[in-house]
């Protein structure tokens, strides 16, 4: 998946392109702190280093899009890099709403308790 | 409670004592002691059989993995050589001890060492050396890789440093290894591992992941909700079976519990089987949960049968999935946790990639919670006011593994 700097992002909000697909344009907002994280590292960094308000914000805009969110990814057909630009972001948006939702469901607070921040992750290996 | 059912009670969960197991602390120094640590490592880790891995991790000929062994001090090959057979090599060139491979997994008929060249074909055979007119002293026969024995259990690949082992694989697994032969796992060849490094005695974490006790309290907001039940809120573990310097328990969940957090209950719902909450669901995906040597209590709401292998191998078998949790000595009080999760299936949707996604994040979180107080405790043991460790009778897993281990280092 190609990386946007948020140059590149605000200057397509300016000249009217579509970051995220039809429906979903209410996310936009969390796009630069939630939309461009690529791995399982930088997500959980994200979640550590955010206050409790900022995950909130995020989990109450995006949650209510889980469903529907999936729906419409799954009308594309599954692999690596194969989703268009604007699917991708969204994908990615679930992803980091996956992470979060651990401290606002499960935790109630950013971290996991008892552990300094930030707590380094395991590594994890997909096979 | 009624006296019968106080009865019915003591016989689902045995004390520690009703096997004799009544020494209800261990020495803290067996968490701090470099002596009792280097002990550990010659007397328990140097004489026992260790799983290294899965024949599924060697999918052809000319496959291998390389791996650290950190209480043997030493990196392995673990080859599926050319004519067939599997084969263990410490990671050594013969020549001035450079490590051959650099890669964790891949194929190879030969290695080559990067310093000066010298190449061992996959049998561990030395077969070429540059300018070997120089060398008229070393007789090639004489200097092939050194090898540690290898045999396999369950499609699991366990090696042994000595050539001849006073026990063969069989005999060291025993009862346990009789129990629980012919799993059906080779069906499950998908997943994920995770690896890190704790700054902790590896005991520490063998501990938290062989009684329950601890799993209403410090897991309140993970755990507690899928295993405590109103009938077992202190989460004993069923039906405790020593075999050997082995044991297995049997752990329930609490079915009556289903998540009602969004994304929670968004990704459970979509998680293949291994890992929901469902009992139904046709034989053949519950396989793992017909073999005979399973659940031999038949506790209506299994969750899962934590088979031990000592010293550092815990297997937990699932209605249909597997893990496996490995804990790896480093130091005193530095250790590396693997953890590899089984499934039937990759995701083939952009929802159940979504759901391992989730699945990694909460895995991770409940095992950190472990971690995190594993760590505190090496922390307060440094101010030298702890003497003993204390275990309760509902921790016969805890006072049994003490014992093994104890008993092997005196």
């Amino acid at each position: 998946m190609k990386h946007e700097s948020s140059t590149d992002i605000k200057k397509r909000q300016s000249s009217g392109g579509s970051l995220l697909p039809e429906g979903f344009q209410s996310l936009e907002p969390f796009i630069e702190k939630w939309g461009e994280l690529y791995t399982a590292d930088e997500r959980y960094y994200a979640r550590q280093t955010s206050t409790m308000e900022e995950l909130q914000l995020f989990y109450s805009a995006a949650s209510p899009f889980l469903n529907q969110s999936f729906e419409h990814l799954d009308t594309f057909s599954f692999g690596e890099d194969i989703l268009p630009d604007s699917q991708a972001r969204l994908l990615r948006l679930m992803f980091s709403l996956a992470e979060v939702s651990q401290a606002i469901e499960i935790f109630g607070q950013p971290t996991v308790p008892h552990t300094p921040i930030p707590h380094k992750a395991p590594t994890i290996e997909i096979f | 409670m009624s006296k019968s059912s106080l009865q019915e009670k003591n016989k689902r969960f045995p004390k520690a004592s009703d096997f004799n197991l009544t020494q209800g602390y261990v020495d803290a120094e067996n968490y701090t002691s470099p002596d009792i640590f280097e002990a550990e490592c010659t007397e328990v880790f140097r004489k026992s059989w260790l799983c290294v891995g899965e024949l599924k991790d060697l999918p052809e000929t000319n496959s291998f993995i390389h791996k650290q062994v950190p209480p043997l001090k030493a990196s392995i090959i673990v080859v599926r050589s050319d004519d067939g057979r599997l084969r263990a090599f410490y990671n050594i060139c013969g020549h001035r001890a450079v490590p051959l491979v650099d890669d964790e997994r891949g194929k190879a008929t030969s290695f080559r060492c990067p310093y000066h060249g010298w190449v061992y074909n996959n049998r561990g055979d030395l077969r070429g050396l540059p300018c070997k007119e120089d060398f008229p002293h070393i007789k090639k026969h004489e200097h092939g890789l050194t090898s540690l024995s290898i045999d396999t259990w369950n499609g699991f690949m366990f090696v042994h440093i000595d050539a001849e082992p006073s026990e063969t694989l069989i005999e060291f697994l025993g009862e346990l290894g009789v129990a629980y032969k012919n799993l059906p796992l080779d069906k499950y060849r998908h997943g994920f591992r995770i690896k890190q490094i704790m700054g902790c005695n590896w005991k520490f974490m063998v501990n938290a992941f062989t009684e329950g006790y601890h799993l209403p309290f410090l897991h309140n907001k993970t755990l507690k909700t899928q295993t405590s039940t109103t009938d077992n809120p202190h989460v004993h573990y069923h039906d405790p079976r020593f075999m050997g310097p082995h044991f297995v328990s049997t752990l329930e969940r609490n079915y009556e519990w289903v998540p009602s957090a969004t994304v929670q209950l968004f990704a459970l719902s979509v998680a293949s089987p291994a890992h929901s909450h469902s009992t139904t669901g046709k034989n053949e995906e519950r396989d793992i949960f017909t073999h005979p040597g399973v659940n031999p209590s038949k506790i209506e709401n299994f969750m899962m049968d934590q088979v031990m292998i000592f010293p550092n191998t815990q297997i937990q078998l699932m209605i249909n999935g597997y893990l496996i949790h490995q804990f790896w000595p480093v130091a005193v009080d530095k250790m590396v946790m693997e953890t590899t999760i089984y499934s039937a299936t990759r995701p083939e949707s952009y929802r159940e990639e979504f759901a391992a996604v989730y699945m990694q994040a909460s895995g991770r979180d409940v095992v950190t919670e472990d971690s995190s107080m594993s760590i505190l405790q090496q922390k307060n043991l440094r101010t030298g006011v702890v003497k003993k460790l204390y275990i309760g009778e509902n921790e016969p897993n805890l006072r049994f593994f003490a014992q093994q281990l104890s008993k092997k280092i005196k």
